[in-house]
Formats: C-alpha cells, sequence, structure tokens
C-alpha cells in the first residue's frame, strides 16, 4: 500500500520537477533571445541615427564652406589654408571621435585636416593599403556626394570601423579648385551606449543564469533523493518479500508432509530443506521422524 | 537401553543422523542380515554390515545418503 501510494506521488513529483527545469531554460533562452535582440535593434538604430548625423554635418560644412568661397572668390587654396577663420569652418569636430576635412576634388590630394601632417597626402597613395578607403572616394568621382563604410587605424594602432560621407563644395576657389568636404567618425562612438546597455544586459542574464542553475541542481538533489527513496522502498519491500518466503516456504513444505504423514501416508514424504538455521535444524529431526516411523510400518506389517 | 562399546556407539551415531530412533533396530536387522550379532561387529567384519546398509536403507533414505551412510560406516575406526 506504502509503495502504491508513493510511486505516484514520485512519479508526479519527478515529472514536475523536470517541467520545473525545462520551463526555467526556456524563460532563460527567451529572455536572452529578447535581450539580443533589443541590443541588435538598438544597434541598428543609433547606427542609422550616427550616419545621418555625419551626413547632415557633411552637407553644413560644405555648405558653410562654399558660401565663404562665394564671399571671397579672390581666395586660392593656399589662401584658405591660411585663414584661420576658414579652417574653423572647414575642419569641425563630428561627435567625439570623428572631425571634418577637406580635399581636392579632382586629385584627392588632403588640403584641409586637423592634424596638419597629414595635409598635402595624395590619398591615391592609399589604393593598396587601404583598397576600400580607396574605392569610396574613388566612387565620388563626378563631385557626386558618397559615403561608405571603411577600417581605419587609429591613433593606439587599432584597425576600427569607420564610417564617411562626402560632399563637394559647389563653389571653385579662385584657383579653380572643388573641395570635397568629408565628414568621417568612428562607428563604436554610436554603439557605446549599446555596448554598455548589453554590458548591462549580459550580466543580469548570467546572474539569472546563475540561478537558474542553482535552482536546477537544487532541483536535482531532489530528484536523487526522491529516486532513491522510492528505489530503497522498492529493495526493503523486495528484501522482505523474499525473506518471508525463506521462512514461509520451508514450513509449508514441513505442514504439507506432516499432514500426509499423519493420514499414514509415507510416499513423497522427502523434505528438501538446506536451511543452515533452526528451520533447517527441525527439517532434520521431522525428516528422521517420518524414516523410523517408515521402518517401523514397515516391521510391523513384515511381522503381521 | 542396551550399553554398546564405543565402535558400536559410532555407527549407531552414523545410522541414528539419518534413521531416527529406529537407527538401533535397523542396525540390529542389519545385523542379524550379515550373519552376525550387532555387538561382535568389528573393523573386520565392518565390511559385509555396511553392505547390507548401503542395500537396505534406500528403501527408506535417498541413494545418496545410505552410500554415504555406509561409506562412513566403512570409515569408522575404532580408537
Amino acid at each position: 500500500m506504502l509503495a502504491v501510494s508513493i510511486i505516484p506521488l514520485t512519479l508526479l513529483g519527478f515529472a514536475s520537477l523536470q517541467e520545473s527545469n525545462a520551463l526555467s531554460s526556456d524563460i532563460a533562452l527567451e529572455a536572452e533571445g529578447i535581450g539580443e535582440l533589443a541590443i541588435e535593434q538598438s544597434s541598428s538604430a543609433l547606427t542609422d541615427l550616427g550616419i545621418e548625423l555625419v551626413k547632415t554635418k557633411a552637407e553644413d560644412v560644405a555648405g558653410q564652406v562654399k558660401r565663404y568661397i562665394k564671399d571671397h572668390p579672390e581666395m586660392t587654396v593656399a589662401d584658405l589654408q591660411n585663414d584661420p577663420e576658414f579652417q574653423s569652418i572647414i575642419v569641425q569636430p563630428v561627435g567625439e571621435t570623428g572631425f571634418t576635412t577637406g580635399m581636392d576634388a579632382d586629385s584627392l590630394v588632403i588640403i584641409f585636416h586637423q592634424n596638419p601632417g597629414d595635409v598635402g597626402i595624395d590619398l591615391h597613395s592609399l589604393q593598396e593599403s587601404n583598397p576600400n578607403y580607396y574605392k569610396l572616394q574613388q566612387s565620388g568621382w563626378g563631385y557626386i556626394d558618397t559615403s561608405g563604410y571603411y577600417s581605419w587605424t587609429d591613433e593606439n594602432g587599432i584597425l576600427r570601423d569607420k564610417y564617411g560621407y562626402y560632399v563637394v563644395a559647389e563653389a571653385p576657389t579662385a584657383d579653380n579648385v572643388f573641395i570635397r568636404v568629408g565628414s568621417t567618425v568612428y562607428l563604436d562612438e554610436f554603439l557605446a551606449p549599446v555596448m554598455n546597455t548589453n554590458a548591462a544586459i549580459q550580466k543580469r542574464l548570467d546572474e539569472a543564469n546563475s540561478k537558474i542553475s542553482a535552482s536546477t541542481s537544487e532541483m536535482s538533489t531532489a530528484n536523487t533523493i526522491l529516486i532513491i527513496t522510492v528505489l530503497t522502498i522498492l529493495v526493503v519491500a523486495l528484501v522482505s518479500v523474499l525473506f518471508a518466503n525463506s521462512i514461509t516456504a520451508p514450513l509449508k513444505r514441513l505442514a504439507e508432509v506432516a499432514d500426509k504423514v499423519s493420514m499414514g501416508e509415507t510416499d513423497d514424504t522427502d523434505i528438501e530443506i538446506k536451511n543452515d538455521d533452526e528451520i533447517g535444524d527441525l527439517a532434520d529431526s521431522f525428516k528422521r521422524m517420518i524414516v523410523s516411523m517408515k521402518y517401523y510400518m514397515e516391521k510391523a506389517k513384515k511381522e503381521s | 537401553m542396551v550399553e554398546y562399546n564405543k565402535y558400536q556407539r559410532m555407527i549407531m551415531s552414523v545410522l541414528a543422523r539419518k534413521l531416527g530412533p529406529a537407527a538401533e533396530d535397523f542396525a540390529r536387522d542389519m545385523a542379524q542380515l550379515a550373519g552376525i550379532s550387532f555387538e561382535n561387529i568389528s573393523n573386520e567384519n565392518v565390511e559385509t554390515f555396511a553392505m547390507h546398509v548401503e542395500k537396505n536403507a534406500p528403501r527408506y533414505i535417498s541413494e545418496f545418503e545410505a552410500k554415504f551412510t555406509a561409506n562412513t560406516i566403512r570409515k569408522l575406526r575404532p580408537s
């Protein structure tokens, strides 16, 4: 009765624990998926916003350059390079890591840059070392706006992704140079908040996973205890039945033989009991008594 | 109760283990069949006695037990 009542309860408990484990794992996976989706969408939105900012900045600076050149038609590139006001117009910060530059739209030679050392660099020289960047510059042939992604090695020697938008100011200098204004920025600048959010989400997910793991481990222990309990009950029940049989089976056989002998029947009275205990001793004694009865009954029949 | 000497008591003990209270009468019957008195059984004539035990005991006990009992009697040595 005990086993009958405990086994269904145990099975029910085991199934519930398994279900609970599966549910916890599913929730953790779902939460992770939601986190990843949120990060992906946030990244995409912020990147779009950053690109728009870069584009707007490029167009804005190009417009300012155009107006300044129109207001100063006598100024050549060299004049403009020596003009601090123009320098402050054409080299402006973009976000926190970016800035605008100016290059000769025809020769692709940098003529305005926040780093004076970069002024004079011919971008054709980057054809081999940075083909993506070169291709981007080439795509602006014909003074059309151009934009795109490329890799750039920063001042620390780390290769980072960058985005650039290039617009040609629609006014030539006195020496007939069209200036292409470029607005560039490192992409990770826009993604920094997302990265921080991602780290926060990941931290919370790790904590949740740790709790689930701990909970799962506790449930596994409970499962193990349940299984061991049921197995113990079954083993004890089995041993009890076998032990009871080992006592009652020989006694039943002795009772059968005693019943036969009491009715005068001495055939088929062999007692095959090999127990090395009191029951075995009792069987041996009983066997000797039956043998004696057989002997004397046979002898009495002969003599009569 | 008849008083037997040690050798006879040893034979009786071996038979009693299998035949119980009938051991004494059975021993006397087997000795009679062997043509000797149970009191006079000795190491020299015990073989005939054992042979009759081996032959007649299976009527009451198994053949294996009868053979085992007879062989045990054959091996008994009066000290």
